[in-house]
């Protein structure tokens, strides 16, 4: 951190910052939707060469407000200030044209275009000449240290990367302030560590940050100041974090410190693996091999955990086990069934297997259709009474336990659309935790754009699904929650199985060698 | 069953365009909102007023309605002035042909029955996120199925069996002909768009062929056409002397399958392919055989229109026969945004479009593709009010 006051204010409130003129300052912001009201009042100010953090929990009108500043939402009430001078609001134009840039939180790149080309389409010139974007692209990537690969095709790259492109990209944009809504949630440790660091050049480079993030270790890394929402109401405005402590922080942000996880677990029980791969190659979507030769198994009541640098095999390897993709070679089996390996999610589903998917937003959910109607679409056949389906059934379902209570779910009947990032994946993990009496949890990165209550809530229901006798297959890039949760890891490397671990008996860094350099660490 | 079981209000917009919310570089607001977007501010001043007055969604919805309306028409007469005829007049005589008078209001009717046909042909495979532009095809083939299934019974049974028969024999030829895009689409990959609008080139060839050659009529001298169904093979006319009872087949197989696609489970599974094809893939839904089963149902509906069209008006099987509709029924589905209800409406408002274009050659002196024109303005100012409207939601 830099100590020198000028360009990097402690505190909104002390003297020397009030004839500073912010970059960017929204003031009064109201957004209504209907009758719900996103933001109230809320006051967001920005200076050159800072990073203000934006904390919430799931719904509490975080990514609504950056949306307003980005020209995305036109608010009822407020207006936005850049430099001093109102910017037209509802006009990504204009904020654009004003420097503004936004990492969004579901991404936004065309799947079928290069890294590239996406890049080219958001700050090119108009004319397009392949070799300028490439380079352009391979100068970015070296000049901020992010691993982008300019020749990628979007639609073959995982989640993670995707986010390492839309970061480049707005970086690329000579923007004066971006804005990042959780552009951590997918990526792992050391991908997290360069990020964070890239912020930091920015911030001496003068720019102006915006930083949406459910982690305290980010904010207490970055942020010069925290700004809370909650309900669309502001709790905490441009305060400086380090005057609170966690706890303080949490119970701003959530209420209440969740409880710890219990520390006792019932061991794996033996019998009939829930899912054994053995020998299992696959080609990913674009026809080159992505898995070499995996073999592992997943006891009933055990919970494997799957770690990674993303885009080593973790989405191929999650995509095998659902039958979405087909296997060149090896066989697996979920609950003792043979799957087969034509590729048919119907066979996987049919033996037991319940999935939260990497991508929830393109993978799992509809925009157009409501909560409720998602609840149906679980991978067992439709609860139907005549030709029509069984909508009661599937409200007695989810009122019959307390899992939509516990994960906070939105009311059934509202469309998925308009829902948060958060709030939809609490839909796409409640819908998974009703099956009842799966054989084999898939999950990618369960907690990922959950708040810390939420994140609490769903891992505790992992436990409790492994306890009951299911055998749970994660796969997550926080290595704090793997070791957390699982009894073992296996690490993926270049699509090979790296090696297994036990989260007693194996210290981070051991970890963290197989990720990087494989099985010869 | 009550409404309540049902997700989601009735009349919200249930159909998101496939793309809508996708991976666009510049995004636009999430997908369409609440209708109750509408805000009434509740402090009193004038110019909370006029804000209150401006943002009140029926007010908004007039408005726009008047002024698309109002641009349609004014663009149309101004193409009309440019080819030196009479607005007014040209205005006045379409109105009277389509729809002025009882007489010509059945017209309309039989003209919009097979645009109605051929539009859910298109809306039902829509909904699963198919392009069927292959409506000609499949009203042609609908009617040659008719044909065959009247030569097979060769008058030997009732008429209301006859007709009956004749229905499932175009329904089956429309269905299967439908059938060839969606199996190479799922098997091969092949864009069902435009394979299926190359079909439509094929179909054109074997009735021809039929014309001229298989089912010839022998005493029709030069010209190329198929003997004339007669008797119990053709609707009984219940108005006028050219409405048939044929009229009813569209609408109740609107009602049918607004029924179908809103309500059942197999509408639903139909939805969500639409929605998100990986989505639906990864929840376990049959998205082959609801591919297939979709499109084949669109060509079904497509096969009625044309048997309507010889058992009703038309009698018989002629080359050019119902050139055009199978495009006017795609355009009535986008119209109606592939709601069934409104497909009805639709294809009465482009059904009196072209009953009334078709006066115009002997009014005008304008040729009869001039109503073209028309039918392209109100798709434009349709969809146009449709994408406003949704920008304006958040
Ligand atoms: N277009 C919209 N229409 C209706 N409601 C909306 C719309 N966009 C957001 N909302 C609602 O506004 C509230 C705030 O949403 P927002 O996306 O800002 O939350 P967030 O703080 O970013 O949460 P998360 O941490 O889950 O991303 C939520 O209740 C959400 O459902
Ligand atoms: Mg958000």
């Amino acid at each position: 951190m830099t100590n020198d006051a000028p360009t990097a204010p402690r505190d909104a409130n002390a003297p020397s910052t009030a004839e500073r003129i912010p970059i960017l300052d929204a003031r009064g912001i109201t957004q209504r939707f209907g009758s719900l009201v996103a933001n109230d009042a809320v006051d967001f100010s920005l200076f050159a060469g800072e990073v203000h953090a934006l904390l919430g929990e799931n719904g509490a009108g975080k990514s609504t407000l950056m949306k307003v500043l980005y020209g995305v939402n036109t608010p009822q009430e407020g207006q936005v200030l850049v430099n001093g001078v109102a910017i037209e609001p509802g006009s990504p134009a204009a904020a654009r044209a004003a420097g503004i840039g936004m990492v969004f939180q579901d991404l936004r790149l065309v799947p079928a275009l290069t890294v590239a080309e996406n890049i080219e389409l958001a700050c090119g010139s108009g004319r397009y000449r392949s070799k300028v974007a490439r380079d352009r692209v391979r100068g970015g990537a070296e000049r901020y240290g992010l691993a982008v690969d300019a020749d990628a095709v979007v639609r073959d790259l995982s989640i993670a990367e995707r986010q390492l492109v839309e970061i480049l990209r707005v970086l690329l944009m000579d923007a004066r302030v971006v804005i990042l809504d959780e552009p951590t949630s997918a990526l792992a440790p050391q991908e997290v560590d360069a990020l964070l660091a890239v912020i930091e050049r920015l911030r001496d480079d003068g720019l102006g940050i915006a930083l949406i993030t459910h982690k305290l270790a980010e904010t207490r890394a970055v942020a010069d100041r925290a700004t809370v929402l909650r309900g669309g109401a502001m709790v905490l405005s441009g305060a400086d974090p380090r005057s609170l402590t966690d706890d303080e922080l949490i119970e701003t942000m959530v209420g209440a410190v969740p409880p710890p996880l219990p520390a006792e677990r019932v061991p794996a029980r033996t019998g009939m693996p829930a899912l054994a791969v053995s020998g299992v190659s696959a080609n990913g979507a674009d026809g080159h091999p992505r898995l070499h030769d995996v073999t592992f198994l997943v006891q009933p009541g055990e919970l494997v955990g799957v770690a990674g640098v993303s885009g080593n095999g973790q989405r191929e390897l999650l995509d095998v086990v659902l039958g979405v993709l087909p296997l060149s070679s090896g066989s697996i089996h979920i609950g003792g069934r043979d799957i087969g390996r034509s590729g048919k999610p119907r066979n996987a589903l049919r033996a037991g297997a319940v999935i939260v998917p990497e991508d929830p937003v393109n993978d799992a959910v509809v925009g157009g259709l409501a909560i409720l109607e998602h609840l149906a679409l679980n991978g067992r056949p439709l609860p139907t009474s005549g030709p029509r389906i069984d909508w009661k059934s599937v409200r007695n379902l989810v009122a019959g336990n307390d899992i939509s209570e516990r994960l906070h779910l939105a009311p059934l009947d509202r469309k998925v659309a308009t829902l948060s990032g958060g709030n939809i994946q609490r839909v796409v993990l409640t819908r998974t935790f009703l099956v009842d009496d799966p054989k084999l949890v898939v999950v990618a990165y369960p907690s990922r754009g959950l708040d810390i209550a939420s994140v609490r809530a769903t891992q505790q229901l992992l436990l409790e699904r492994r306890e009951a006798g299911a055998g749970v297959l994660m796969v997550s890039e926080d290595l704090d929650e793997l070791l957390a949760l699982a009894d073992r890891i296996i690490v993926l490397h270049d699509g090979h199985l790296a090696g297994v671990v036990e989260p007693g008996s194996t210290d981070r860094q051991a970890i963290g060698r197989l990720m990087l350099q494989g099985a010869a660490a | 069953m009550t409404a309540v079981d049902a997700p989601g209000a009735p009349d919200a917009p249930d159909d998101l365009e496939p793309d809508a919310g996708g991976q666009l570089p510049t995004p636009p607001p999430i997908g369409p909102v609440d209708p109750t977007t509408a805000t009434l501010l509740d402090e009193p001043g004038s110019l909370a007023a006029f804000a209150a007055f401006r943002h009140n969604r029926i007010v908004r919805v007039a408005v726009r309605w008047v002024v698309l309306v109002g641009a349609t028409i004014a663009i149309f007469c101004a193409f009309l002035l440019a080819k030196g005829a009479q607005p007014d007049e040209v205005l006045r005589s379409m109105w009277e042909t389509s729809l002025g008078s009882p007489d010509s209001v059945g017209e309309t009717f039989i003209r919009a029955t097979p645009i109605l046909l051929a539009a859910l042909a298109a809306a039902v495979p829509a909904r699963g996120g198919l392009f069927n532009l292959g409506g000609e095809g499949q009203l042609l083939l609908g009617a040659v199925g008719a044909f065959v299934a009247a030569n097979a019974l060769d008058g030997g049974a009732s008429s209301a069996v006859t007709l009956v028969c004749m229905a499932i024999g175009g329904a089956v030829f429309g269905a299967a002909w439908a059938a060839i895009p969606a199996v190479l689409k799922v098997y091969t990959r092949t864009n069902e768009a435009i394979s299926s609008l190359l079909l439509n080139y094929i179909a054109g060839i074997i009735i021809t062929w039929l014309c001229f050659e298989r089912w010839k009529d022998p005493i029709s001298l030069g010209q190329a056409y198929s003997r004339e169904l007669t008797g119990g093979e053709r609707f009984p006319i219940i108005w006028g002397n050219r409405v048939h009872l044929g009229i009813f087949v569209g609408v109740i197989a609107g009602l049918v399958l607004w029924v179908i696609l809103r309500w059942s489970t197999w509408g639903f599974k139909l939805k969500v392919l639409g929605g998100n094809p990986s989505a639906a893939r990864r929840a376990g839904l049959a998205v082959t055989g609801l591919s297939i089963a979709a499109m084949m149902v669109g060509g079904a509906m497509a096969g009625l229109g044309g048997m309507v069209e010889v058992a009703g008006t038309e009698g018989r099987l002629r080359p050019e026969l119902l050139a055009g509709y199978g495009f006017i029924g795609f355009l009535a589905s986008w119209l109606a945004r592939h709601d069934p209800l409104r497909i009805i409406g639709a294809a009465v408002l482009l059904g009196a479009i072209a009953v009334g274009g078709s006066g115009l050659k002997i009014t005008a002196g304008l040729s009869g593709g001039a109503v073209n024109i028309l039918m392209a303005l109100v798709l434009f100012a349709v969809l146009g009010w449709g994408r406003t409207s949704e920008s304006e939601g958040s």
